[in-house]
């Protein structure tokens, strides 16, 4: 870092921000049951955002412009890189704003039981417990990734902050297949940072039932609107709406309204109540600001936006840094309650997406169950939900069971009343 | 004007021959892929101003493959010195072949390596790093303040641009090939309020070249504008099957999301794709032919792909029959065919896989005019926002912002939104009974294989005429 904060004193930026992250990963890519690649990765980048400050008219200004390189480029190179970088930012005149306060700690691991362990024997222990689950013939493992990723991080500014940490993770993805009646699949990816090999096996086990589903799967469901079950993954995506919309870029942008203490449900609402937590996936960000576990939603009341530094300071915003990870409250629903009714549960799309913008969901359906409310259930596939969560949220149900993935804790389903589908 | 080699590539090319000689003394096959890859992205919005270097695409580093008891192994650095060579091999000797040693290894040949020594570059009208960020800034700021004063309701008017100039390398036992690429893109997205909804409406720009592609910008605002106060008028659409006319932008999302992916013959190696099953066949109307590679120089276009094998023009579909897919080297030695040169990464970091360049139908015979005047009730699809696709089962998962509604072969000035495509695909091909006798590629956006590894293509073709069911 010494060599870096020099080439910057010396190109006579006064301003800086450097982010320095070492990756490692150990990655395997299995056709069927056969290895077919293996790969190993040791990558160290840094990105160096430098500052300007500018007075125009009487405004004070400040430009910023990123580089990016790495240790193994000459002094030359890096020189040539932040003067050509400085000179931009003079012509990056936005309203001036300050850098966070100064932060300064040792480096911090993420302790978890797969901190210590080898990359390549946190690979072979979850391809093993992927691998285990699948003793079916008719439904299987087509093809699965594995990518264990160790990564070091440290943050340090031109204030004197200097914080650094160490997060080691494990993600991939898998197909399965079932050839018969018909032949189909069913994707799936996940990303743990523990050692979670009984909830990749209960997501192995998930899927490949699922799959054995759709493969008898041959009704479109009917045209109209429906009460709705998304489950599993796809809950996530519906909280987008909130993390992006209290995002103090969206509220500078006047993309979103929210403001603390808003109702952001609206006023007249009939169902659940949201509780959400913002939850530290790390434990600083790219500005150097220590995150912390911390109220979001309660009872269906904006507590805190979140975000980048300067857009955080141009609406007046505590700058506490930008999340992506939730901790939702669960619901007093039980998924069997939720499911007694006339309801379809989609369990499958080919893409589910939140439109933070519009609060429009759509996805295609590749397996559903249409449940009549008197105890009969049958199997659907194809057709498309689009529905807005600004009507929705209104009026929706969380359940008593929960789930935990890397972006995302609390209840594993959601019921959405009165949303449109296209089917036959 | 060409693009010129990277300097680091040129500096260091003696290192990396004597890391691939080590290699070879140590396994049977061996290949070393070098990029050097800087790309910046500038924004000009409400929101400020911004340039940076785009973190994606501004890269620097090697892939070393080698060939191991009928399986291959990579390693992904970005540490090259001549005391770091023997480091390299070692870690690739010592762990690298070692790990997954407990599992089933698939089984392949080694790579033809027919003898190869070519250096290429893409051409330019204006280097970016000539034109400076303060012109490039300047140009896009007018655009902004245009979009911003076409109308008071006017939310924001993004004016976005990036390009990537890169340089790469590939070396093998008889394969010594270098190419320096440089492409730009761009976009301008008017958005403005509806209560609590945003909506928003954008055009695109890209070309295989440099800053000249910022002058369409400017002449794009007005109709930005206008279709996104029109949106504010919007209905949702009542769901059914429709007769459609889709604009080049959504015939290329159909191209490339609901058929293309489903031809990446790595999905044929691993029993994903249906297409494999229907080669010889009609899977589409007879006005249709399809196209993926360097027929078109567009943002996708390169010499040669990241295993070392050169691009072609690969014809896909041949007046509605099914011919051939597109393949990596790994690919085509597993089904026993001829590697098109779709062998691509992410990055050096990341692994090659099949994937598409610049894919597109041709054009036909039909004038836009007689098309719409074809249509008694129906719809013009225009804008794609995004796609998924679905080898294994040919489901349809598209999105376009909005459609204009087409009654008694006229438009009637009512727009719906937002629009989901869904069905099966064959059925929508098929239904093509009119092609325009004009096509246009457009490659702002980037194409990831599920959720992940993105690369740089370009898709379009003409406008079509189907049969669809929407949502």
């Amino acid at each position: 870092m010494i060599r870096y904060i020099n080439l910057l004193k010396e190109a006579g930026v006064n301003e800086f921000q450097i982010v320095d992250t070492f990756e490692e990963s150990s990655e395997m890519f299995f056709v069927k049951k056969k290895l077919d690649m293996r790969r190993m990765k040791n990558v160290e980048k840094i990105v160096i955002a430098i500052y300007k400050e500018m007075e125009e008219d009487g405004k004070k200004l400040k430009g910023r412009a990123d580089v990016i390189g790495n240790p193994y480029m000459s002094d030359e190179e890096w020189t040539d890189k932040i003067k050509a970088a400085l000179f931009s930012a003079g012509f990056v005149k936005n309203p001036t704003y300050s850098l966070p306060p100064v932060n300064k700690s040792e480096k911090v691991v993420v302790k978890s039981d797969i901190s210590g362990m080898k990359l390549i024997d946190i690979a072979d222990k979850f391809v093993e417990a992927v691998y285990s689950q699948d003793t079916d013939d008719k439904a299987f493992i087509n093809s699965l990734e594995v990518f264990a990723v160790r990564k070091t991080v440290r943050v340090v500014d031109s204030n004197g902050s200097d914080v650094s940490y160490e997060k080691t993770s494990f993600s991939g993805e898998f197909v399965a297949q079932c050839k018969e009646p018909e032949d189909v699949e069913t994707y799936q990816n996940f990303e743990y940072d523990s050692l979670a090999l009984d909830e990749i096996k209960s997501l192995v086990q998930r899927t490949l039932s699922m799959t054995r589903d759709r493969a008898v799967a041959t009704k479109m469901p009917d045209t109209g609107n429906y009460d709705v079950v998304i489950s599993h993954r796809y809950v996530t995506e519906l909280f987008k709406l909130y993390f992006m919309r209290a995002n103090t870029a969206y509220v500078f942008a006047k993309y979103s309204d929210y403001k603390v203490g808003d109702k952001i449900q609206g006023e007249d609402v009939k169902g659940d109540l949201l509780n959400v937590e913002l939850v530290a996936e790390a434990p600083f960000d790219d500005d150097a600001i220590s995150k912390v576990d911390r109220s979001f939603i309660e009872d269906g009341v904006l507590k805190t936006l979140h975000g980048g530094v300067r857009f955080s300071e141009y609406i007046g915003a505590q700058k506490i840094g930008f999340y992506t990870k939730g901790r939702v409250k669960a619901g007093s629903v039980s998924m069997k309650e939720m499911l007694n009714r006339p309801c379809i549960h989609i369990v499958n799309f080919s893409d589910f997406q939140m439109d933070p913008f519009d609060g429009h969901f759509k996805g295609e359906i590749r397996l559903g169950y249409l449940y009549d409310g008197k105890g009969n259930v049958e199997i659907v596939t194809g057709g498309a939900v689009n529905g807005s969560m600004f009507e929705a949220q209104k009026n929706l149900t969380l359940s008593s069971e929960t789930q935990k993935l890397s972006d995302y804790e609390g209840p594993v389903a959601i019921l959405l009343k009165d949303v449109s589908i296209a089917g036959k | 004007m060409k693009v010129k080699q990277s300097d680091y590539i040129g500096k260091n090319k003696v290192l990396f021959k004597k890391l691939l000689e080590k290699l070879l003394e140590n396994f049977e096959y061996a290949s070393v892929l070098v990029s050097d890859s800087v790309s910046k992205r500038y924004s000009v919005s409400k929101m400020g101003i911004n340039i940076s270097e785009d973190d994606m695409l501004t890269s620097r580093g090697f892939v070393a493959k080698v060939y191991d008891g009928g399986c291959y192994a990579e390693y992904s650095g970005n540490d090259i010195s001549e005391e770091k060579i023997s480091d390299i091999v070692a870690k690739i000797k010592d762990e690298l072949v070692l790990f997954g040693s407990k599992f089933d290894k698939s089984q392949y040949k080694i790579p033809e390596d027919e003898p190869l020594t070519l250096s290429k570059s893409t051409e330019y009208e204006i280097d970016p790093e000539d034109m400076g960020d303060e012109a490039i800034i300047e140009k896009m700021t007018k655009v902004y303040q245009a979009g911003m004063a076409e109308d008071e309701k006017v939310l924001n008017f993004n004016v976005g641009m990036n390009y990537q100039k890169y340089s790469k390398l590939f070396l093998s036992k008889n394969r010594d090939m270098e190419q320096n690429i440089l492409w730009s893109s761009g976009h301008t997205i008017a958005m403005a309020l509806r209560g609590e909804e945003v909506k928003d409406s954008s055009s695109m720009f890209s070309v295989l070249g440099g800053m000249e592609v910022l002058d369409d910008m400017m002449d794009s605002v007005k109709k930005t504008v206008k279709v996104c106060l029109e949106l504010l008028d919007s209905e949702p659409l009542l769901p059914g099957v429709y007769d459609c006319i889709c604009d080049p932008e959504t015939t290329g999302m159909i191209v490339h999301e609901a058929f293309g992916h489903g031809v990446e013959m790595d999905m044929f190696v691993k029993d994903r794709a249906l297409a494999a099953n229907y080669v010889g066949q009609y899977v589409a109307s007879p006005l249709i032919t399809m196209h993926d590679g360097n027929g078109e120089n567009e943002v996708a276009t390169y010499f040669f792909d990241d295993e070392g094998t050169l691009a072609c023009d690969t014809i896909i579909i041949d007046k509605g029959i099914l011919v051939a897919g597109i393949s990596d080297l790994q690919s085509a030695m597993a089904l026993s065919t001829k590697p098109t040169g779709n062998g691509r990464r992410e990055s050096f970091e990341r692994k090659s896989y099949t994937r598409m360049t610049n894919t597109y139908f041709e054009a036909g015979n039909d004038k836009l005019e007689d098309m719409i005047a074809s249509i008694e009730n129906g719809l013009l699809l225009e804008s794609p926002s995004s796609g998924m696709e679905d080898p294994k089962n040919w489901g349809i998962q598209c999105m376009v912002s909005y459609a204009r509604e087409i009654k008694n072969g006229k438009l009637t000035g009512k727009i719906f939104s937002p629009i989901v495509l869904t069905g099966y695909v064959p059925d929508l091909l098929k239904s093509i009974s009119m092609v325009s006798d004009t096509k246009k590629l457009s490659g702002s956006g980037f194409c990831g294989k599920g959720y992940k590894e993105w690369v740089k293509v370009s898709d379009g073709g003409p406008y079509i005429k189907a049969k669809i069911r929407l949502g």
